[in-house]
């Protein structure tokens, strides 16, 4: 099955919107540098995928995010294509932190690439950072009690990280948009610690 | 007739979507039932939904603010407090500006000039020194709203230094050093008016250095600073022309009184009529706010004759 056709339209008219809403919001500047930031996001995890030999069975643009399923790999390597993505973003913004040139929106580039690469690496469910982790452990204690031990931690991170989404728009009074962020990670919590317990 | 009296049985989908069918339409008709029978009650329910839809964090700072830290520009303290910043004070920015463009300093030249050559003006020249600096303690301030709001209560006090040097500026200031569209006289209304909102003056009418271009400007109304959400009344009778919103004034709106007067309210964080409305003296017409070109919840008020500005200051009594 060809991934694209897991690119349900329903999901990509949320991701239109919610990316038209953003830039509205924010300008067209800091939407296409993080839209820019997520594709270098993606096609890092894509091209050490396909480096390893792994194979992509899916791939999803919602309100929520992107997501890139994959299947085929041993252990170690499908570590390393879950954290290409982030590494590759913490990479741009080191690169982007040596050259001389004062490009415009060259801070607000690193600043979108450190932040999407750090964001990412939080042990939260559905995030790279809690994938990592339910690798290792699945790695080193076996299936089982890996994702047992991963969906715990990633259940719990991602109940705390929705509970700091929503009291950061709270405190703010507004960032209406991040909804679907608070959202998604808050539903992935409960389906981690629901789904095992 | 037998066969409309068939029993289909629905399957769970069609069921499932009948009942998000009924759904729909229970809201739809509440909603418009809502509407037709509290409109009021729907217009603050829309206006604050509006507003947290539009309330949002400056990303492109904070984002910003992260690239510095990264290539070592600013401390992390400094870059947390940046941070902070952009996210629960979006509306930085600057002490209203002359919001009205045009007066440049083509303006000030004959004045500076006319101070150059005769000794005896010299007299006026910290007057309006005076005024540029108190205006620039308010713009030298970091943008946290809170600090300028309580510099702009602080600035009450001065208010009293203030009006004076506005007196001398009256006296000073002949037809020609002034803008084409201002009148420093004091015209007599020929009606009824009252004080659109009781708070501090923190700006006047006149001359000001530009909190942003940091050149001198005309100030065209009066600054009155009150918290957010102060009632904010109608000058007197007329009918509200215009209501808009703008980079530089935020939320305002325009109304005309009789004799050909007008005037404007400007920063507002909502305005309660709408174009068109026939108002009353001391009718509630907006609340106080920062939207625009703002540091501080103030009113940014003027009264023009026609297209003439006035000064506001001799037709309200302030704190």
């Amino acid at each position: 099955m060809s991934p694209w056709r897991s690119l349900k339209s329903w999901n990509l008219l949320g991701f239109c919107l919610i990316a038209a809403w953003f830039c509205l919001l924010n300008g067209w500047p800091v939407t296409i540098i993080l839209l820019l930031s997520a594709a270098v996001h993606e096609l890092g995890h894509w091209l050490t995928l396909r480096l390893l030999g792994g194979k992509t069975v899916g791939f999803s643009l919602s309100p929520f995010g992107a997501e890139l399923l994959e299947e085929g790999l041993s252990y170690p390597r499908e570590l390393l294509a879950v954290l290409a993505g982030p590494g590759v973003n913490l990479l741009c913004a080191a690169l982007l932190t040596l050259p001389p040139w004062p490009a415009p929106w060259r801070e607000m580039a690193i600043g979108a690439n450190a932040v999407l690469g750090c964001f990412n690496l939080l042990p939260a469910a559905p995030l790279d950072g809690w994938r990592a982790i339910q690798i290792l452990l699945c790695w080193t204690l076996g299936p089982d009690r890996g994702e047992w031990g991963a969906a715990i931690i990633g259940g719990t991170g991602a109940l705390l990280l929705m509970a700091a989404i929503l009291w950061m728009m709270a405190g703010s009074g507004g960032n209406l948009w991040l909804l679907p962020t608070a959202v998604g990670v808050g539903t992935a919590g409960v389906r981690e610690l629901g789904g095992r317990s | 007739m037998a066969r409309g009296k068939r029993q289909v049985p629905l399957s769970p989908a069609e069921k499932r979507r009948l009942i998000q069918l009924v759904v729909c339409c229970a809201v739809f008709i509440l909603l418009v039932g809502a509407k037709l029978f509290l409109p009021g009650k729907m217009e603050g329910i829309r206006a604050s939904v509006s507003g947290i839809m539009e309330q949002n964090m400056d990303v492109a700072q904070v984002f910003s603010a992260v690239g510095k830290a990264v290539s070592g520009e600013k401390s992390v303290q400094e870059t947390l407090g940046d941070v902070y910043q952009a996210v629960f004070q979006p509306a930085e920015a600057v002490e209203t500006g002359a919001i009205q463009e045009p007066v440049s300093m083509e303006a000030l030249k004959p004045l500076r000039a006319f101070a150059d050559g005769q000794g005896s003006a010299a007299g006026w020249i910290p007057a309006v020194e005076e005024t540029g600096a108190s205006g620039a303690v308010q713009d030298d301030l970091p943008p946290a709203s809170e600090e300028v709001t309580g510099e702009e209560t602080e600035s009450g006090s001065e208010q009293q230094e203030q009006a004076e040097s506005m007196e001398l500026s009256y006296i000073l200031y002949s037809g020609e050093n002034l803008p084409d569209n201002v009148s420093m006289e004091q015209v007599v209304l020929g009606f009824d008016y009252c004080t659109p909102l009781s708070g501090s003056l923190s700006s006047g009418f006149g001359y000001r250095d530009h909190p942003i271009e940091g050149e001198e400007k005309f100030h065209y109304g009066l600054d009155i600073a009150a918290d957010t959400g102060t009632e904010i009344s109608c000058f007197a009778d007329g009918v509200v022309t215009a209501v808009g919103e703008s980079t530089s004034y935020g939320k305002y709106c325009i109304v005309s009184h009789e004799g050909g007067y007008s005037t404007l309210y400007a920063h507002c964080s909502r305005i309660t009529t709408t174009s068109g409305a026939a108002v009353t003296e001391g009718q509630k017409i907006a609340e106080v706010g920062e939207t625009g070109m703002a540091t501080g919840p103030h009113l940014h008020f003027e009264l023009l004759e026609e297209d003439t500005y006035l000064n506001p200051i001799y037709y309200v009594s302030l704190a």
